[in-house]
């Protein structure tokens, strides 16, 4: 049991011992601690501390749950020169993020033709085990997309540039290099651009149910009773692929770099090696892919809303990644750094001013998206000074899971929660029963009380709160 | 990869992914277990027919890190749908590399035995151990 030391409101301190370099942060509040405690994510946080170069804190969010080597909801920022690179700090699904647009149309528009909307959504947008896309790539164009990004959708007409700019990164790292990529991941790219997928997945069509924050609401262009789209997934079976190969070959490396960790699962090399700086570029491919098939799956989506609401736009307002490590420029003790921060389960949060940050919202701060659970709802928070001071930047991502798959589908009866979700006036289509009871909204935290707490502690604020209509789901 | 009578696989809990606790009477019969228990997670394995064969070859600097591989291998062929095994007609380790000859059917993604996407098998806590009563190992998969 780890001793925890509360220093202010919803922050939490394990100090430094044995092998750790930096102490733990927890966000949390009583409650969040209590289900925290119960799985091992905060020795996740401790091993995590362990990491050569790891600068600052070894941070976790509130809807932590343990994961495999980092714990989902981990931050952790790495020293450029002595610090380390690991895949176990991105994730398998490399830039599994979340992208919201916003309609013209009011709920009450929407709402008598949700049937027919989902119906339509279900049979667009590929989703589901197995599930491939309408596009077939080449292996020379599946290369220009893992360069090109989002942009690489666009120009084939799925989108447009004011798309991009409303994309972390403009839907594109710099640093990708298809020569880094192996051949099994191509082969499993080829023809996944534009599909769902399964899990936690999802499309949800929803609405502005409340506003926090009318400045940020009013420059992200949000009103209530606005109908809404979201969409969660990531970077498919290329990005499972990248990551694989690339922990199989940190096994080999860590032991060469003698680079001692308390779990296999942080195998990692320092930035600036060989196997480093490749899984840097081949980790932006992947970064990129999703990025791509967000964008295509948006396309999709906007078709299918133009041909029932005649040709109602969907404005993208934001697209956050949130299993990613990226170079970013902080300043640690009064001085600027160039560091690499790991965010797994963590969402970027950029203040207000932030280069970074779209013209369009730069005087408010970063759009965060944080997806809740099928049936209760999802918020739109702005990134705050606050975080670049204390989380490199960075807020929670979602509700976090508290009950295990095979729980989950012990307890919950998947009769009671169709009648559940119907009486939330929630529409849903899914591939698959066990995923659909799998995802239900008791297997989660309540989000209210994940961004309760990164609101409380100020490391972004709320914005609105988003109620879902119908899902479509894997 | 049958599990024979004496090889044992239990499920664990873990709030986000599957985690199975795997014993076998021989080093071998684990890594069979394993690799029946992982397919048969994601494909209904009891509807295939023993109609085709694959041959498998995967490298590893220690056993975890086979296993690992060996694992890997199968989520890659199933979930692509290249080859769905229902065993293995032969399975041979040594200390660098897992080789097997699978047997079970060409598949299809769009195969509707298919039945859950697995991301990866993780290195997550885990240990393969030789015990009094043979082998044992734990192992989480990213789903």
């Amino acid at each position: 049991m780890h001793k925890l030391v509360r220093y202010g409101d919803f922050r939490w301190r394990i100090e430094k011992s044995g092998g750790m370099r930096v102490p733990g942060v927890i966000y949390a509040d009583e409650e969040g601690l209590e289900a925290i405690r119960r799985d091992r994510s905060l020795d996740q946080v401790v091993n995590v501390a362990h990491l050569p170069g790891i600068v600052g804190q070894s941070m976790a969010m509130p809807d932590i749950h343990w994961g495999y080597g980092f714990p989902i909801g981990g931050v952790a920022a790495m020293d450029m020169e002595e610090g380390v690179i690991s895949p176990g700090g991105v994730g398998y699904d490399i830039n599994c993020g979340v992208r919201l647009a916003v309609s013209n149309l009011r709920r009450e528009e929407v709402a008598p033709h949700l049937e027919k909307l989902v119906t339509a959504l279900f049979s667009k947008i590929p989703c589901g085990v197995g599930g491939g896309g309408s596009i077939r790539l080449g292996r020379k164009e599946l290369a220009d997309l893992l360069v090109r990004g989002a942009r690489w959708s666009v120009e084939r007409g799925y989108g447009s540039a004011e798309d991009l700019r409303h994309t972390e990164e403009e839907g594109r790292l710099r640093s990708a290099d298809p020569d880094a990529v192996s051949s099994r991941a191509f082969e499993r790219g080829f023809d996944q651009v534009g599909t769902l997928g399964s899990g936690n997945h999802f499309l949800e069509v929803g609405y502005v149910e409340s506003i926090f924050d009318e400045e940020a609401a009013r420059a992200f262009g949000l009103e209530e009773g606005a109908v809404t789209v979201l969409l969660h997934c990531g970077s498919r079976g290329f990005g499972h692929q990248v990551a694989t190969d690339f922990l199989q070959a940190m096994q080999k490396a860590a032991g060469r770099e003698r680079i001692s960790i308390p779990d296999r699962q942080l195998a990692c090399v320092p930035i600036r090696s060989s196997t480093g700086q490749r899984y840097m570029a081949a980790m932006a491919c992947a970064a990129n892919y999703a990025w791509a098939n967000r964008q295509v799956l948006l396309h999709l989506t906007r078709e299918v809303f133009s041909q029932l609401f005649r040709g109602a736009p969907l404005r993208l307002l934001y697209d956050v990644s949130h299993n990613i490590a990226k170079v970013e420029s902080h300043t640690v003790k009064g001085k600027k750094r160039e560091l690499c921060v790991h965010r797994k389960g963590a969402t970027r949060a950029f203040p207000p001013g932030h280069p970074d940050v779209p013209d369009r919202y730069r005087s408010v701060g970063q759009p965060v998206l944080i997806p809740g659970d099928m049936g209760t709802g999802s918020y739109v928070l702005v990134g705050t000074e606050r975080a670049m001071e204390e989380t490199f930047g960075s807020t929670c991502h979602g509700a976090g899971r508290v009950k295990s798959r095979s729980e989950a589908r012990k307890k919950i009866r998947l009769e009671e929660l169709e009648r559940k979700l119907a009486s939330e006036g929630v529409v849903f289509r899914a591939k698959s029963r066990r995923t659909l009871v799998e995802e239900a909204p008791d297997a989660y935290k309540r989000i209210d009380g994940v961004v309760g707490v990164v609101h409380g502690a100020g490391i972004s604020r709320k914005v609105a709160r988003l109620k879902p209509m119908a899902v479509v789901k894997g | 990869m049958e599990q024979t009578e004496k090889s044992r696989v239990r499920w664990l809990s873990h709030d986000a992914d599957i985690p199975r606790e795997v014993k076998a009477p021989s080093l071998e019969a684990l890594f069979r277990a394993a690799g029946a228990a992982l397919a048969a997670s994601m494909v209904e394995t009891k509807a295939l027919e023993r109609q085709d064969r694959r041959s498998v070859r995967v490298e590893g600097v220690d056993r975890e890190s086979l296993l690992v591989a060996w694992l890997n291998e199968i989520i890659y062929l199933v979930g692509e749908g290249i080859f769905f095994p229902t065993g293995a007609l032969s399975l041979r380790i040594d200390e660098s590399a897992v080789e097997a000859t699978l047997v079970g059917e060409r598949g299809s993604r769009s195969d509707p035995r298919l039945r859950r996407e697995v991301k990866a098998a993780t290195y997550h806590d885990l240990s393969v151990r030789r015990t009094g009563a043979g082998w044992e190992t734990r192992v989480l998969f990213d789903v």
